[in-house]
């Protein structure tokens, strides 16, 4: 459970034990949860909080159940009870961060039979540009290339 | 020779600290050139400066001054509004051609005492009779587009003649009075004043806004009236005329608003043969008539004198009066503009509902496939595609199971709204609004019908 490690402290010269927890697959510091080699495969992981607490939609939109909504709900407004059952998109920094923190598997695109989630995995009426300020595609993998109208053919996300 | 130029030189502020080894400058160095100025070039002079409170951006380490950004509002400026309120609203119908009689000069013959008359009115006692009062003026036709509606631009007449239309002892057609169409169901008596002449009189009754059946045109002078009732040549001072279309109550159809309905008189010297105006059919379509060629046919003998009009709305009698002649009696339906939504955008800045965010902006179409393949899905599975009893019959177990939004979205679709109203859509209806009117009418009568057995 805990591991004992010797710290040289500065100041003194007497050698100190600190105990610290081991370190397993579900017991690693927050600020490392993006793991890069993992011990077993030396492959990346997926961040597990991050596939418990959202869902990614097809098209790269990130949803996340509102934070706090089953906090202290007797005291909340009528207002505050229904827009707090809100399943809410997640902001486009939030939405490249978390596809960072994913292994390429949970980037792919998933069909599933009677999938309530089936018509929100493609957008409509988008007109934002393809690429990104460095040319790179932005909904599209950049191996992928190809004209306008094979793409508007094959890549429904566009429609 | 020139001078040389001594630049000051700055002291370090590190220059008494006295560290051992260190080899550290404690001035600038002695040059003849000024010290540049710290300041980069494409970042600003507030570049690096520490500041707690500005946004900063992702690959910059420096602040950058961002442009503000106004948010679009409504903006009013009064510099632009020049008119005044009654201005704007105000309604100019040009008054070209008087096709009507000479305005009688009136003479005014009552015995007043105009010391009482104005004590009373001091004291704020004075009663006016407004039925003696004559009601002569044009702005009510003008606000009503009567004169254009029924013969042209510019075309207007006077009231030169009394003319009273009554249904029943209550009820009187006078400038634009709402009335109901179960009032006008039966022929209305017809008052009209004597002038001592040996002239006739010619009344017309006809819906100006009635004519669904004439595709509309583009010129002004052409507009099209339904015609519910001619009398014509009334001699002077007789009630009773030749009757050359029998009357028809009013036919406001539902959902189409108010209709007005005219009442004009026409006076002329000799009798004249109407027959052409006379019916050819006995369908709504037949009574379809223009007042503008009607009047230019016969202009040199008629003239207006007189006209009265009412606003009638559809009522049940409309129905009983549209079956009685054989038509069924039409339904229509406001067309709502679609709702005006914000452009989209692919991650939205502010936290949005999703499913309600990419719904807005699905289209129509594909809403309409996804619901005619749920409706297939469920008569294949299930053999039927009906609405459930209850909005949710599973509630507690559902509650638990499935994301709040998805329970929502599934209590929608058992109830029929919006546009899970098409899953219940039976033939013969054209949406569901209708649908829903005509299912409560049936329920309500068998429910009379229940209640009339049950009382016996």
């Amino acid at each position: 459970m805990f591991v004992s490690v010797t710290a040289k402290p500065l100041t003194s010269k007497v050698l100190s034990t600190i105990l610290l927890p081991t370190r397993g697959i579900a017991n690693i510091p927050h600020w490392e949860h993006h793991i890069r080699f993992d011990p077993a495969h030396g492959r990346k992981r997926p961040s597990q909080d991050v596939l418990d607490r959202f869902k990614r939609l097809n098209n790269g939109m990130w949803i996340r159940p509102h934070p706090g909504r089953n906090k202290l709900r007797y005291v909340k407004s009528e207002v505050f009870h229904e827009t707090a059952d809100y399943f809410e998109t997640c902001k486009k920094e939030e939405c490249m961060m978390l596809d960072k923190l994913m292994t390429p598997f949970w980037l792919r695109r998933k069909h599933y039979p009677n999938d309530p989630y089936e018509p929100y995995h493609t957008r409509h009426g988008l007109t934002s540009p393809r690429v990104d300020y460095k040319g790179r595609f932005v909904r599209e993998r950049s191996k992928v290339l190809m004209d306008d109208t094979t793409a508007m053919k094959h890549f429904s996300d566009l429609q | 020779m020139s001078q040389k130029q001594v630049f000051p030189r700055i002291r370090s502020i590190y220059a008494d600290h006295y560290v051992k080894g260190s080899h550290r400058a404690k001035h600038t160095p002695r040059v003849n050139r000024p010290i540049r100025p710290r300041v980069i070039a494409w970042a600003g002079p507030t570049a690096f400066m520490r500041d707690r409170w500005y946004e900063r951006d992702s690959w910059y380490k420096a602040r950058i001054q961002k442009p503000e950004i106004v948010p679009r509002l409504h903006l009013i400026d009064p510099d632009r509004i020049v008119e005044t309120f009654e201005e704007r609203t105000k309604v100019f119908k040009a008054k070209e051609n008087d096709i009507g009689f000479k305005k009688r000069p009136e003479s005014v013959t009552i015995e007043r005492d105009e010391e009482k008359l104005e004590k009373l009115a001091r004291k704020k006692q004075l009663e006016i009779d407004l039925d003696l009062l004559k009601f002569d003026h044009l702005k009510i036709y003008d606000h009503y587009n009567i004169f254009e509606d029924l013969f042209m631009p510019g075309v207007y007449f006077n009231n030169t003649q009394k003319f009273g239309v009554k249904y029943g002892d209550t009820v009187v057609v006078k400038r634009g009075n709402l009335l109901t169409a179960a009032d006008a169901t039966s022929e209305p008596q017809i008052e009209i004043e004597s002038l001592g002449s040996n002239a006739y009189n010619t009344v017309l009754m006809l819906n100006m806004d009635g004519d669904g059946f004439t595709a509309e045109r583009p010129n002004d002078f052409d507009k099209s009236q339904l015609l519910h009732w001619c009398i014509a040549n009334i001699s002077d001072g007789q009630k009773n005329g030749e009757t050359i279309v029998p009357y028809l109550p009013p036919t406001p159809y539902k959902g189409t608003g108010y209709h007005r309905i005219a009442f004009i008189l026409f006076r002329h010297k000799e009798k004249i043969d109407f027959s052409d105006i006379q019916l050819k059919g006995d369908h709504l379509a037949d009574r379809v008539f223009r007042l503008n060629r009607f009047f230019k046919q016969h202009e040199n003998e008629i003239t207006p004198s007189a006209l009265n009009f009412s606003q009638i709305k559809y009522d049940e009698s409309v129905d009983k009066t549209l079956h009685q002649i054989g038509m069924k009696s039409p339904r229509f339906f406001y067309e709502w503009n679609e709702p005006l939504k914000p452009k989209q955008i692919e991650f939205p800045k502010k936290a949005m509902p999703f499913n309600h965010y990419l719904d807005m902006y699905r289209p129509p179409e594909l809403v309409k496939r996804e619901m005619f393949k749920k409706k297939l899905e469920r008569l294949v599975h299930q053999g039927k595609c009906e609405k459930a009893e209850y909005p949710d019959i599973f509630y507690p177990e559902n509650k638990k199971k499935l994301p709040v939004w998805q329970h929502k979205e599934l209590m929608r679709e058992n109830i029929g709204s919006d546009k899970y109203a098409a899953l219940y859509l039976k033939n013969g209806y054209k949406n569901a609004v209708e649908q829903a009117a005509a299912t409560e009418e049936e329920e309500y009568e068998s429910f009379k019908a229940q209640r009339k057995e049950t009382s016996v």
